[in-house]
C-alpha cells in the first residue's frame, strides 16, 4: 500500500480513484476512436486538442500565475508558420513540430524580458501589442510569410526517424493518432509541472508576488519561466494545427484567435486542472452547432457565455467540484 | 553577543516633500532582540522596508554584514539571511498551509527551478514543513486553504513563513496587531522561544508596550524619521523625551 502510494506520488498522479477511472477511460475512448467514427469528427477532435493545448498555455498563465495574456495567439502563429516553413522546406514532422517549439521558445523568452515586467492591465496590454505586431509581420513580411495568402500547401509529412522507421501521416486516423498522443503528453508534462515545486512558486505569485520575493524567490525569473513554458506549449498548438489545415494564414496570429482559449478557460475553469479540456470540448462544439442553425451565431455564443459565466463561477469544473464537495461532506 | 548583522548610514527616503526618513543610523547586532517604538507616521514601518528591499533610499547605505546591500533586491537579501513580515498580513490565501510553509522552504533548499517530481517528493521540505507547522501549533490544520484559517492563526502562518527561511535576523511588523490576548501571548511565547534557539535575532515593530516591555533586549524610539533615543527597555522607560513624546505619563 505504502509503495503503491508512493509510485503514484512519484507519478503525480494523486490517490483518487474515481479520478483514475475517468482518466484511462477517456484516454480509452480517445484510442478506440478511429475505429468507428468518420473523419470528419477526427478532425473535430483534433481542433479541440488544439484548442485545448493553446488552453493550457493559456491557463498556465491566466489560472496557475494570475497573468492574463492577450497574445497567446502570436505564439500560435510562431509555431504553426515555423512548423509550415520547415514542412514545405521538405522535413519531416518531428524537427518541423520540435523547432517550432523551439522558435515558440526563444520569442516568448525575448518579449517575456519585457512583458513580465509588469502585471495585470499592462501585462495584458504588452501582450495585446506584441501579438499584434507578430499578426503584421505574418500579413507584411510577404517573402517569408505568403502575406495575406499564407503559407499554402503545407505537406502532412511523414513521421520518420532518421532510416530507422517511417509511418505515411496523409490519412487522418494516422495525424490523429499523432496529435492524440503528443497532446496527451504535454497535458501530462504540464500537470507535473504545476504539482512541481515550480508550479507551487507559480500560484504563489497569483497569490501575492510581494510575498514570493519576501522569501527568497525572484519573481521575475518565475513569471519569466512561466511566459516561456506558455510560448512553447501555444507554438506546439500551432505546429500542430499547420499539417493539420495545410495552410496557415495571418489570422492564426490575430488576436481574436487569443480569445479561444479565453473564453474555453473562463467556460471550463481556471482554478481546475481539466478546466480547459472540458471548456475547449464545450466552445468549439457549442460554436460547431450554433454556426451551423443560425447567422447570428456570435450572438448565441456570447448568451451561452454570459450564463455560464454568472451561474457557474469558476467555470464548469469549479462549480462540479463545490457541487460533489458539498454533496459528499 | 555583540556581532554586527544590519547598520545604516545617513539613511534619507522622502515621499514627495514628506520626508519619511531623516539620516537614520541603526545598528542591528545578533542575538539580541531589538524593538522599534515611536508615533504614528515615525517612519517605523518605512525604516523596515528600506532595510529588507520594499524601498530602496534617496540617500545612505544599509550594510548586511559589512556588505553593501542597498540597492539589492528583496529576494536576494532573504538569501542572505534576512526576513520579515508585513503589517498588513500578506500570505498565500489559495494555497494549503502546508504549501504555505513549503514555499519559503523551496527557496531556502534551492529547490525552486525543480518542475519535474511533485513537491511532495522532496523528503527534507516535507519533514522540515511538519517541524514548524508542530511549532506553530498548526500541523493538525495543514491542509486547510490558509484564507479560511482565522486571524490569528493567518498571523502565526505569516510568521511561520518568515522563519521558515531560517533568517539570521528577521523583522516582524505588528506581529501581534489584531490578534486576542491568547493568541498575543501565543506569539510572545514563539518568539522568545525562538530567540533562545539563537539561530535568529528579532527586530519587531509594535505599538502593545507590554509585549515590548517585556521582550526586548533593546529599544529603538524613533519619531519624524530618525531615532530619538535607544537603549535597554529600563532606560526608555525613564527618558524624559520618550516620556513626553511617546510614552505619555503613566508610565
Amino acid at each position: 500500500m505504502n509503495s503503491a502510494r508512493n509510485i503514484s506520488t512519484t507519478l503525480g498522479l494523486g490517490n483518487s480513484k474515481f479520478g483514475l477511472i475517468c482518466l484511462s477511460s477517456f484516454i480509452i475512448f480517445l484510442l478506440l476512436l478511429p475505429l468507428f467514427s468518420s473523419d470528419y469528427l477526427l478532425y473535430v477532435v483534433m481542433r479541440i486538442a488544439i484548442l485545448c493545448l493553446l488552453s493550457y498555455s493559456l491557463n498556465l498563465l491566466l489560472g496557475y500565475t494570475g497573468l492574463l495574456s492577450f497574445g497567446q495567439a502570436g505564439f500560435y502563429a510562431c509555431g504553426a508558420y515555423a512548423c509550415g516553413k520547415i514542412l514545405l522546406g521538405g522535413a519531416s514532422l518531428l524537427p518541423g513540430i520540435f523547432i517550432a517549439m523551439v522558435v515558440g521558445g526563444i520569442v516568448a523568452i525575448i518579449l517575456g524580458y519585457f512583458c513580465v515586467r509588469h502585471t495585470a492591465i499592462y501585462f495584458a496590454m504588452l501582450t495585446l501589442a506584441f501579438g499584434m505586431m507578430i499578426f503584421s509581420l505574418a500579413e507584411k513580411w510577404i517573402k517569408f510569410t505568403g502575406g495575406d495568402d499564407g503559407l499554402v500547401g503545407i505537406p502532412r509529412a511523414n513521421l520518420s526517424f532518421f532510416h530507422i522507421f517511417s509511418v505515411e501521416m496523409n490519412k487522418v486516423p494516422a495525424y490523429y493518432y499523432f496529435v492524440i498522443i503528443i497532446s496527451l503528453v504535454a497535458i501530462y508534462l504540464l500537470y507535473r509541472i504545476i504539482h512541481s515545486p515550480l508550479g507551487l512558486i507559480f500560484q504563489g505569485i497569483r497569490d501575492s508576488e510581494k510575498r514570493i520575493a519576501f522569501i527568497g524567490i525572484s519573481v521575475k525569473k518565475s513569471r519569466l519561466a512561466c511566459f516561456t513554458i506558455a510560448g512553447i506549449y501555444a507554438s506546439l498548438a500551432g505546429a500542430l494545427f499547420a499539417p493539420l489545415e495545410q495552410t496557415v494564414t495571418p489570422t492564426v496570429a490575430h488576436w481574436v484567435t487569443s480569445m479561444d482559449p479565453i473564453i474555453a478557460t473562463l467556460l471550463g475553469g481556471m482554478y481546475s486542472f481539466t478546466g480547459p479540456v472540458v471548456g475547449s470540448v464545450i466552445y468549439f462544439l457549442v460554436k460547431d452547432i450554433i454556426v451551423r442553425i443560425t447567422m447570428s451565431w456570435m450572438l448565441i455564443l456570447g448568451i451561452i457565455i454570459v450564463i455560464l459565466v454568472l451561474a457557474f463561477r469558476g467555470g464548469i469544473m469549479g462549480f462540479l467540484h463545490l457541487w460533489l464537495f458539498h454533496r459528499w461532506k | 553577543m555583540g556581532e554586527i548583522l544590519i547598520n545604516t548610514e545617513g539613511l534619507i527616503k522622502t515621499f514627495g516633500k514628506f520626508v519619511a526618513i531623516d539620516e537614520l543610523n541603526l545598528t542591528f547586532e545578533s542575538g539580541i532582540i531589538t524593538s522599534i517604538i515611536g508615533p504614528n507616521g515615525a517612519g517605523k514601518t518605512t525604516a523596515i522596508n528600506l532595510l529588507t528591499g520594499a524601498l530602496y533610499p534617496d540617500q545612505g547605505k544599509v550594510f548586511f554584514r559589512g556588505e553593501d546591500i542597498t540597492f539589492l533586491q528583496p529576494d536576494q537579501r532573504v538569501r542572505r539571511g534576512i526576513a520579515r513580515s508585513f503589517q498588513v498580513m500578506d500570505i498565500f490565501p489559495m494555497l494549503t498551509v502546508l504549501e504555505n510553509v513549503q514555499l519559503p522552504l523551496l527557496a531556502r533548499f534551492r529547490k525552486t527551478r525543480k518542475w519535474f517530481f511533485p513537491v511532495p517528493y522532496y523528503g527534507d521540505i516535507l519533514d522540515e514543513a511538519e517541524i514548524i507547522l508542530n511549532y506553530l501549533g498548526l500541523w493538525n490544520k495543514k491542509d486547510v486553504t490558509a484564507g479560511e484559517l482565522s486571524h490569528g492563526d493567518q498571523r502565526l502562518l505569516e510568521m511561520g513563513m518568515a522563519i521558515a527561511s531560517k533568517p539570521e535576523i528577521c523583522f516582524l511588523d505588528e506581529p501581534s496587531s489584531g490578534m486576542n490576548p491568547l493568541e498575543r501571548a501565543k506569539v510572545l511565547e514563539l518568539i522568545r522561544s525562538l530567540a533562545e534557539e539563537g539561530s535568529t535575532t528579532f527586530v519587531i515593530v509594535e505599538h502593545d508596550l507590554d509585549v515590548i516591555f517585556s521582550l526586548s533586549d533593546r529599544i529603538i524610539v524613533m519619531n519624524k524619521g530618525s531615532v530619538l533615543a535607544e537603549g535597554e527597555p529600563d532606560e526608555i522607560r525613564k527618558n524624559k523625551e520618550v516620556i513626553e513624546i511617546y510614552l505619555g505619563e503613566e508610565i
